[in-house]
């Protein structure tokens, strides 16, 4: 199953990229997903602690299941104004 | 009124979209981007999805809490120079408390919610340069002033390398075209000779060592990808993107020192930039997504590409 991960603002400087599509074999939660894209363990907690998780353009906990055909946007601490 | 926009606010537009005969109280908000060292603007990414109905939904909690007239909120996003207005909320209630609070609440929930972020990243210290010479003759009308999601492609470039350059101009047989981007205009030294040919007239007429050359045409250009050839073509005489079995030359950085190169190809009426860049030894291949290279030869390429779900933030 594809899910679509979308990053933004220091989350995309810090990947290099804005969007990606990953394969995934069963369903996971959003924070164990987020964590498997860092190398660094400790730098993707400190991101984790300042990052809201957002499924098909609504917030939810970073408990939530993602499943196949999924959008996950990670959401930096916003500055919009 | 809810919106988010790529264009410059017309503020008094929005305050008279509050305007009601039976409030006695209209409160706005305006933002504006202020003067700081080192920046000539903010750059807004945002999250094209979810901020619109983020909004909304904001907008929907501010009525619940106090009874309100009418609420409007816009938000530009992109590029934003200094002094210009960034976001406008305008309430309008019988008395003026409720409006007073729901400006304040809706200002703060925005900031507070809503997938917008402001980016102030470096300035590189290299000249952009927009090559916008070309006659479109495949085109018909010019490509510059094309339009994708309703805003010339111009535009879209300009608004992508403002902030990322210290110096941006636009190589040009048509000035007068362009006056209205606030841009130094270079009239081609060299008329019709091509990107070649406009690339040596950025030469000719700039002082900076390193030039980083773009067509007009390229609406899915993007800040990362200009960073990421910038980054690796440290130090090369040039840096082209390369994808699958292509190379694009107008999306690359050339060093001052190939203007002999240059000068040499034009004399000898040798105007193809691929065969310059063939002659140079210190060349670095950065590997990129090909889609963001992607230009445009017809009207029908961009209504195809507005057709199809290119998504990415700004």
């Amino acid at each position: 199953m594809k899910v679509r991960l979308l990053f933004f603002s220091i989350l995309r400087d810090y990947f290099h990229e804005s969007e990606k599509e990953i394969e995934m074999d069963e369903p996971v939660q959003a924070r164990t997903l987020f964590l498997s894209l860092f190398k660094d363990s400790r730098l993707a907690c400190q991101f984790l602690r300042s990052t809201r998780f957002a499924l098909n353009n609504e917030y939810v906990a970073p408990e939530t299941v993602i499943r196949g055909g999924d959008e996950l946007a990670f959401i930096p601490p916003t500055s919009g104004g | 009124m809810i919106q988010i926009t790529e264009g410059s606010i017309d503020v008094s537009d929005v305050l008279a979209s509050v305007a009601d005969q039976k409030a006695g109280a209209s409160v706005h908000f305006i933002g504006t981007v202020r003067e700081e060292p080192g920046i000539k603007g903010l750059r807004y990414e945002y999250y094209k999805g979810m901020t619109e109905k983020l909004l909304c939904e904001i907008v929907e909690e501010a009525k619940k809490r106090s009874p309100l007239r009418k609420v409007s909120v816009v938000h530009r996003v992109g590029w934003v120079p200094i002094g210009e207005v960034s976001v406008v909320v305008a309430v309008s209630s019988a008395h003026r408390h409720e409006a007073f609070e729901a400006c304040r609440f809706l200002i703060e929930e925005i900031k507070q919610k809503v997938p917008i972020w402001k980016r102030n990243l470096p300035v590189v210290p290299i000249t952009g340069v927009i090559l916008a010479g070309g006659r479109s003759s495949r085109f018909g009308s010019n490509k510059a002033f094309a339009t994708y999601e309703g805003i010339p492609l111009i535009d879209r470039v300009v608004n992508v390398m403002s902030p990322l350059f210290q110096k941006l101009v636009i190589v040009t047989n048509n000035p007068a075209e362009y006056e209205r981007l606030h841009l130094p205009l270079l009239r081609d030294l060299e008329p019709y000779k091509g990107p070649l040919g406009g690339i040596y007239t950025a030469f000719r007429q700039t002082s900076n060592d390193t030039l980083f050359v773009v067509g007009c045409d390229m609406p899915l250009l993007s800040e990362e990808v200009i960073r990421k050839i910038i980054e690796q073509g440290k130090g090369a005489d040039a840096a082209v993107p390369v994808w699958e079995n292509n190379r694009e030359y107008l999306m690359a950085l050339y060093s001052r020192r190939l203007l002999p190169l240059f000068g040499r190809f034009l004399r000898e009426g040798r105007l193809s930039l691929r065969g310059l860049c063939g002659e140079v030894n210190n060349i670095v291949w950065v590997p990129i997504d090909g889609k963001l290279a992607w230009n445009v030869n017809t009207e029908g390429d961009l209504r195809e590409l507005e057709a199809t779900d290119v998504i990415g933030p700004l």
